[in-house]
């Protein structure tokens, strides 16, 4: 109490700056004009009284000065001295300041933007408020080799009444419906879904209600329609709710505008009632449920799993027929919606760790060369009788200043890049996810870079107070060797981490590169892509096949007429639009399939010129010719992998196979194409084949054309507009849909990896920079501080050259050396990442060769220069200097 | 042989609130002279170093000062106690007392009485 008293009491003297000093002075001279009185009446002469009463007092100077330091505090005033001296040493050595702040002020910058990228593409909560419980719930089936399938309805409602790990169950499937009347015709994406998915989510409508559990049945047209089309079609009309909306035809009501951003599930724009019937909601083999389930609070994961598999177990047992082999698997629904988010994350974090180590080294570096340096000049102060306390003190200040100038540049550069880090964020997400400046970011980067900065002076200081006489006895610098060697030894170091550093995530980088890069099996380019999905309702013509292959034939022929256009094709689903679409098969001639065992091949349907759209190559035989439709033999075309896999004697051209249902005809293999990445580039390719669409199989409606594909010249987007026309010519009521270019809906797909690609080029580039920027300074600093020992060797009658490259030589000794541990570092590093690079081997070299070459030349411009200009000067003032 | 002894660190902001509080308010001078006094010629004391003890008793709010004539009409600074002051000479005094005993135990105790 007393001490935080006169604590405040001295801060507020030293804010307002007031001194007891005069009053002191005028205590004391009273006092001792009291004393030489006394000492006068004892009969002392004026003079002698007067000496007497001040060797009585003591030193007033000294009794002032404590006074001083018992008024205000010492340390703080001591801190604007030791600050106004900082700057002052600091303006000596420019160059050494300049790297010490850009160092940190990247590191720092490159921090807060990953993190701030980071947070809000993966550590940002969803939109959903019950989002830490929300977990999927997917079907396995391992035998088949489908993995996360969407369920059967049967299965979610036995799951939802025989768990007791869920508070919740909910369910939705996906739609396309095509809102008519009121506009253009558009179609859009549905999510039918059970009437407490949303609560279960947490989401409440923008306006209006959500369904009732009453509405979740069949024939109820009620809808949830989303904030864009609300804004898009009406206006954003505040009465919307209770209006009437035609889908398909039919009239729905429109309870309520769901909130802006929400699209859940997928890309969904409209939700209406799940509505089973009683016999879909028995069905077991049909697996097209989206499962989601809120998990009860305090239920882990774990327990979770544990009783979904008891569960399958006991429905395996209970319906052989239809669940054997069937498992389930649950994944949170954050993991599931960000894809890969904990690879992600990982990869990331190790990211922003690699930049904050190059920024230590390089500070640590720095700031211990320079402590090194000044071991003569401290060690003289030490001498004079500069206390060791005040000398670190100075230390600390230098550090202060230095992280002071580089949190600023820092924050700076951060606030810089922020436009540019928005483009990474992917376009699936950019609703929600906002990049921005976030103060805890800054505050950590800041806090955790300054406290580096302190450490790393505070230890190069001390080690040079330590030991002054060592220091001095030392005599002239240039002729001792333990400095250099500190000097070496952190040069070669960073050069190795350096280098481990470069080469790993050089090849994480080129992981995803790679996979953004992959070979798709077709040529994505000059492709314009669109759905025409004809309705199969009883009112339509388009119930009766023919009518269908005349309407497509006609809009093959028209667009194909266009000028520009090169091909068109239409198939059942485009790659990269839907991973599903698969049929079972029987091989003839192959043995009978044991039981629970099934051939289960990939299946579109398409017209013969959907090959050279896509330029999905032909390896052997024919695809699919006009003359093929009708009720000709069923031709097939199958992809490498069907043939390798059925026919692996290379002889499938000719042989036949059915489908896996009594009474269907045998269809002949007429023609091999490459093999097609149809889900995502991470899955590979499976067996595959196509059908001609002109040819009546008795296939389900699912398989129908409705994606066309048209290659042109030039930008595929200019022709969006005669290619619709042309349809509409056919039909007027026809509703085309997500028109984009081929390249556009891969790029969408491949946006993740591209992102990861380009911030591991991020990483790289900073690391790169950073280092170099250390290593130059390292250098350059340690070559300036020999510039006497360059003069004495030319005053020896040294060439210029030989000096020069004898600077040069030795630092790219070590640099070898850096270079020898930095591989065997790699190698290492290579191991431990083993499992994270997706098949790529070969990059290795191309990726390392960059940048070491970039390294070689920063350092042997770190050397040349100040050696060139430490060696351009007179010898004679390179012995006096400094 | 004449020895004159250092002032203990602590023990001059004691004395100088006993005195304080023996004789009343008074300046730095007659605080210094009384030390002197009493203690006789076995303390050395630089009396400047009173002041920055003054100094620190007054921050801590256990006296008070005020400009006022001396004895000899001279502008002066007389120090009092205050009520905390007061409070703190007591527990400086009981701690000191405290002290002393153990020390005084501690030169009494002879071998034996450890055995």
């Amino acid at each position: 109490m007393r001490a935080l008293k006169r604590l405040l009491t001295r801060i507020r003297n030293l804010a307002v700056g007031r001194r007891g000093d005069d009053r002191l002075r005028e205590e004391m001279d009273q006092h001792l004009a009291m004393q030489t009185e006394e000492n006068v009446r004892l009969g002392m002469a004026p003079e002698e009284a007067r000496r007497q009463a001040h060797l009585k007092f003591g030193t007033v100077m000294a009794v002032r000065e404590e006074l001083h330091a018992e008024e205000v505090l010492p340390v703080l005033e001591n801190l604007s001295l030791d600050i106004r001296h900082t700057l002052r040493q600091l303006k000596r050595s420019p160059g050494f300041t300049a790297t010490v702040i850009v160092t940190l002020g990247l590191g720092i910058g490159a921090n807060i933007a990953v993190y701030s990228l980071v947070d809000a593409v993966l550590l940002r909560p969803l939109q959903f408020r019950n989002e830490k419980r929300l977990v999927q719930v997917f079907e396995e089936r391992p035998a088949l080799g489908l993995t996360k399938d969407t369920p059967a309805p049967a299965n979610y409602f036995d799951w939802k009444r025989r768990n007791h790990v869920f508070s919740d169950m909910a369910a939705a499937k996906g739609d396309i419906f095509t809102i008519t009347g009121n506009g253009r015709p558009e179609e859009v994406d549905v999510a039918p879904i059970t009437s407490n998915l949303l609560s279960l989510l947490g989401v409440q409508p923008l306006l209006g209600r959500s369904f009732t559990a009453d509405e979740d049945k069949p024939g109820s047209a009620v809808v949830l329609i989303s904030a864009a089309i609300w804004q898009q079609r009406y206006g954003s009309d505040p009465n919307i709710v209770g209006k009437t909306i035609h889908l398909n035809g039919v009239a729905y009501r429109i309870l309520g505008v769901m909130p802006f951003g929400f699209t859940f599930p997928d890309r969904s724009a409209l939700w209406v009632p799940l509505a089973l019937t009683t016999a879909e909601q028995a069905e077991r083999d049909s697996h097209y449920l989206q499962v989601f389930g809120l998990l009860r609070p305090g239920v882990t994961l774990q327990s979770a799993r544990r009783e979904m598999t008891d569960i399958s177990l006991q429905l395996e047992h209970e319906y052989p027929a239809t669940n054997r082999g069937l498992s389930t698997s649950i994944v949170p629904l954050r993991e599931q919606l960000l894809g890969g988010s904990r690879l992600a994350t990982f990869v990331l974090a190790s990211g922003v760790a690699i930049i904050l180590l190059i920024t230590f080294a390089n500070v640590a570096g720095l700031m211990i060369a320079r402590a090194a340096n000044r071991q003569r000049e401290v060690a003289v102060r030490v001498a004079l009788g500069a206390s060791r306390m005040r000398l670190l003190r100075q230390g600390l200040a230098e550090s202060l200043v230095l992280s002071v100038g580089g949190s600023v540049l820092g924050v700076g550069f951060a606030l810089g890049s922020m436009p540019v880090i928005r483009h990474f964020v992917p376009e699936t997400i950019a609703v929600w996810a906002h990049p921005e400046m976030n103060w805890t970011v800054i505050l950590f980067s800041v806090l955790l870079c300054a406290t580096a900065t302190l450490a790393f002076g505070f230890f190069g200081h001390s080690a040079a107070a330590g030991r002054p006489q060592e220091a001095l006895s030392q005599g002239r610098r240039g002729s001792t060797d333990t400095r250099q060697k500190l000097r070496s030894t952190l040069v070669t170091g960073e050069i190795a981490l350096t280098i481990v550093i470069l080469t790993s995530t050089g090849l994480l980088g080129g992981t995803f590169w790679k996979l953004a890069h992959t070979d798709l099996g077709f040529s994505p380019d000059s492709i314009l892509t669109m759905r025409t999905e004809l309705p199969v309702s009883s009112q339509t013509p388009y119930r009766e096949f023919s009518a269908r292959v005349s309407f497509y034939k006609r809009v093959l022929d028209g667009v194909e007429h266009l000028p520009g256009v090169k091909s068109a094709g239409y198939t059942t689903f485009l790659p990269f639009t839907n991973s599903g679409g698969s049929t079972t098969v029987l091989i003839q001639g192959a043995p009978a399939l044991p039981i629970g065992k099934v051939n289960d091949v990939g299946m579109r349907v398409v017209s013969p010129n959907y090959f050279q759209t896509l330029e999905i190559p032909l390896v052997k035989g024919r695809t699919f010719a006009e003359a093929d439709g009708g009720d000709k033999v069923p031709l097939v075309v199958i992809n490498q992998k069907m043939a390798r896999q059925y026919w692996p004697n290379g002889d499938a051209i000719g042989r036949q196979f059915r489908f896996d249902d009594p009474g269907t005809p045998w269809m002949t293999v007429i023609g091999i194409v490459g093999n097609v990445h149809q889900a995502d580039v991470e899955t590979p390719s499976r067996a595959e084949m196509y059908l001609s669409y002109e040819q009546n199989l008795g296939i389900p409606g699912y398989f129908k054309p409705r994606d066309l594909a048209i290659r042109v010249a030039g930008d595929p987007v200019n022709y969006a507009d005669a290619v619709q026309r042309a349809i509409w010519s056919i039909d007027p009521e026809e509703p085309v849909s997500e028109v984009q270019s081929m390249q556009h809906l891969v790029n969408t797909r491949m946006e993740n990896y591209v992102l990861e690609a380009k911030l591991f080029a991020f990483f790289s580039c900073a690391a790169l920079l950073l280092s170099t920027l250390g290593i130059y300074g390292l250098i350059s600093y340690s070559v300036t501080r020999r510039t006497q020992e360059i003069g004495i060797r030319m005053a020896l009658g040294a060439q210029r050259e030989q000096v020069l490259s004898s600077f040069v030589a030795a630092a790219f000794r070590l640099f070898l050396v850096g270079l020898i541990l930095g591989s065997v570092g790699s190698v290492a590093a290579t191991r431990l990442l083993g499992n994270m690079l997706y098949g790529i081997s070969g990059v290795g070299w191309g990726v390392g060769a960059l940048p070491i070459v970039v390294l070689a030349a920063s350092i042997a411009i770190a050397a040349y220069i100040p050696a060139r200009r430490a060696s351009a000067v007179d010898p004679v003032q390179a012995l006096r200097s400094e | 042989m004449k020895t004159r002894k250092d002032v203990q660190p602590g023990t001059l902001a004691l004395m100088v609130l006993k005195t304080l509080d023996v004789l009343g308010p008074q300046h730095g001078y007659g605080i210094a002279r009384r030390i002197e006094q009493i203690s006789g010629d076995k303390l050395f004391v630089n009396q400047g170093t009173l002041y920055p003890v003054l100094l620190r008793l007054e921050q801590e709010g256990a006296v008070e000062s005020d400009w006022g004539p001396s004895e000899n009409n001279r502008r002066a600074r007389f120090y009092r106690l205050t009520r905390a002051g007061h409070k703190l000479l007591d527990a400086e005094k009981r701690d000191w007392e405290q002290t002393a005993a153990i020390i005084a135990r501690f030169f009494e105790v002879k071998a034996e009485d450890l055995a």
